[in-house]
């Protein structure tokens, strides 16, 4: 290994090193609070997935006698890649569940009027589970949702659970989904509601096919909660970001202070280089690599140390109450490559220009 | 080898009281042999070593090394020069603490080749520092052994021209003699500057350049 290699000096200060890249250990940690704020949209996700696989239709209340409802309904029926299944839609009572970051929120209810078309919706969604009790009156949830809502096979839930009826639940799903099902049945005038599902299909062929049937007409249709759901969650990672900056101002001032005390002990060495004709160009990169491979191997150690607390924290208190913490998050990332870069930059930069004046004469 | 006219260097350009280092100073040196230039601290013996290294820029004048005028030649020309033709032994030894005195030699070498490495090991075999010693990091070495791996540095690409600022000064008078053999042996081909204010060092120079002031009081004698 070459004595001037940046990889050489790492390896010979170890100690020195470390300090450093414990520095640069905290911005990983941005990953982890990324990922605690974004564990909000985790129990939306499952609810904005079934959104987006069965699409509602809905009579509107100036259809006189439903007759555009009816002839949709008709139409999308006669579809060989659709299957519908019609219900009565009244009063649909979501109920709150605890989320990662202890507060509780709200959620999606959806109704079937038959055990059986809960079945087949299950079965074309891909939730897995044991439905075979299914009766009217059954109220189905996730294993996850029970857990958060200490809920178990057989129990009563009524309006202590904040519903407004009351309810057994009879079944479980495996997949995490924090939406809330019951079997409720009506007789047929009633049910002005429409599910409309595919096994085919994607999300937007779905979309198309119930437009087209009911373009011209007053049904309404229930779009993907998507949109809405990221609506509502852009001021809060807004804020995160604006916290993020803040943050990795700090850092990166904090980062610079001990890492330029560090340098200022190397100036004569630096100084020495100069003198013996190393390039400014050769200064800066030296600089530039020691902090990189520092930068990089606590980037690395800190993933892991995430990614090792999450799992643990899931696996110890997280999931036995119902809840979850992702192990990555769009803004978690972003929070950390931001904050990384806004501590690394400066730092790079500021060392490898001071370094570059390091001049032998002056010791 | 060296050229020098009317160099003059200020300190403290901005003030009104400007303090000359070096006063329109005229002198020649040639391409080989030993040459002290004395005197006492602020006589300006190292600024004319920096001028002449290129480590400092002067004020005014003219700096000619083997016709190439140094007071005008771009960053880039200046630093090759000090890697590939001059080389440097200071007051303090100035070694990389975490690095061995091996490495210490090869971090000023051109090439990091095996036959480099072998040149560097021959260096300061040479120089008295064995297989045990080149091992070490310069906590564990004397402050002589210290210096004699900061001369194996300075010597590794074969410079045409040594600067040695004071090579003795933190040395007992056995390693300071020592120091001044070998740079006397490696003069005998090769340019050596030696500045210093012990005149008891310079027993073997081949010429003397005594300074006073920022100026040139005598040249060309030896003791």
């Amino acid at each position: 290994m070459k004595p001037y290699s940046a990889l050489y000096y790492v390896k010979e200060n170890k100690g020195r090193s470390l300090l450093i890249a414990a520095m640069f250990f905290l911005t990983t940690l941005l990953l982890l609070g990324g990922n605690f704020i974004q564990s909000n949209y985790y129990y939306w996700e499952g609810i904005i997935d079934f959104t987006e696989r069965v699409v509602e239709v809905e009579a509107s209340v100036n259809d006189e006698e439903f007759r555009d409802y009816y002839a949709t309904v008709e139409k999308l029926s006669n579809d060989p890649d659709l299957t519908v299944m019609l219900h009565s839609g009244y009063g649909e009572p979501s109920m709150d569940w605890t989320c990662t970051m202890g507060f509780t929120m709200g959620g999606y209810a959806t109704r079937f009027n038959t055990a059986e078309d809960m079945r087949e919706a299950f079965r074309i969604v891909g939730y897995h589970g044991n439905f075979s009790n299914l009766r009217n009156g059954s109220l189905v949830v996730s294993k996850a949702m029970a857990n958060n809502k200490g809920l178990k096979i057989g129990d009563i839930v009524d309006e202590d659970k904040g519903l407004s009826g009351t309810y057994t639940l009879d079944g479980l799903i495996d997949e995490d989904t924090y939406a809330i099902f019951y079997v409720e049945e009506y007789p047929k005038e009633v049910l002005t509601r429409a599910h409309v599902l595919s096994e085919t299909l994607s999300y937007s062929e779905l979309m198309d096919r119930v437009m087209n049937a009911c373009k011209g007409t007053q049904c309404k249709i229930q779009k993907s909660w998507r949109d809405d759901i990221n609506g509502q969650f852009e001021p809060i990672n807004l804020i995160f970001y604006l916290a993020l900056i803040l943050l990795s101002l700090v850092l990166a001032v904090s980062v610079n202070s001990v890492i330029s005390g560090h340098y200022n002990k190397r100036m004569y060495e630096f100084g020495v280089y100069r003198a013996i004709g190393r390039t400014k160009r050769d200064i800066r990169r030296k600089v530039a690599a020691e902090i990189m491979i520092t930068d990089a191997v606590s980037v690395v150690v800190g993933i892991g140390f995430v990614e090792l607390l999450t799992f643990m924290l899931n696996e110890l208190y997280y999931k036995p109450g119902g809840r979850y913490l992702p192990y990555w998050s769009e803004i978690g990332v972003v929070g950390l490559i931001i904050s990384n870069i806004c501590v690394l930059l400066p730092t790079i930069l500021l060392r490898g220009r001071a370094m570059c004046k390091a001049d032998v004469t002056e010791f | 080898m060296f050229t020098i006219k009317n160099l003059s260097m200020i300190y403290d350009m901005d003030t009104d009281e400007k303090m000359y280092a070096l006063k329109g100073l005229d002198v020649s040196l040639p391409d080989r042999g030993l040459i002290g230039i004395i005197g006492p601290s602020g006589s300006g013996k190292s600024t004319l070593m920096y001028c002449l290294s290129t480590l400092k820029k002067p004020t005014d004048g003219s700096v000619c090394y083997n016709g190439t005028e140094l007071t005008t030649i771009t960053d880039a020309e200046r630093e090759q020069l000090r890697r590939r033709e001059f080389g440097f032994v200071f007051q303090k030894h100035y070694l990389v603490p975490y690095m061995s005195a091996f490495d210490n030699v090869m971090v000023a070498a051109v090439n990091n080749d095996a036959e480099t490495q072998e040149k560097a090991k021959k260096f300061l075999a040479a120089l008295g520092l064995g297989d045990r010693e080149i091992g070490k990091r310069p906590a564990k070495l004397s402050g002589g052994q210290c210096q004699r791996a900061a001369i194996a540095r300075a010597m590794i690409n074969d410079p045409k021209v040594i600067f040695a600022d004071e090579p003795t000064a933190s040395l007992d008078h056995e390693n300071a003699f020592n120091v001044m053999r070998i740079l006397k042996e490696y003069s005998v081909d090769r340019l050596v500057l030696v500045v210093t204010h012990d005149r008891s060092i310079l027993g073997d120079a081949d010429r003397i350049i005594e300074m006073w002031d920022g100026e040139i009081s005598r040249d060309g004698g030896t003791l």
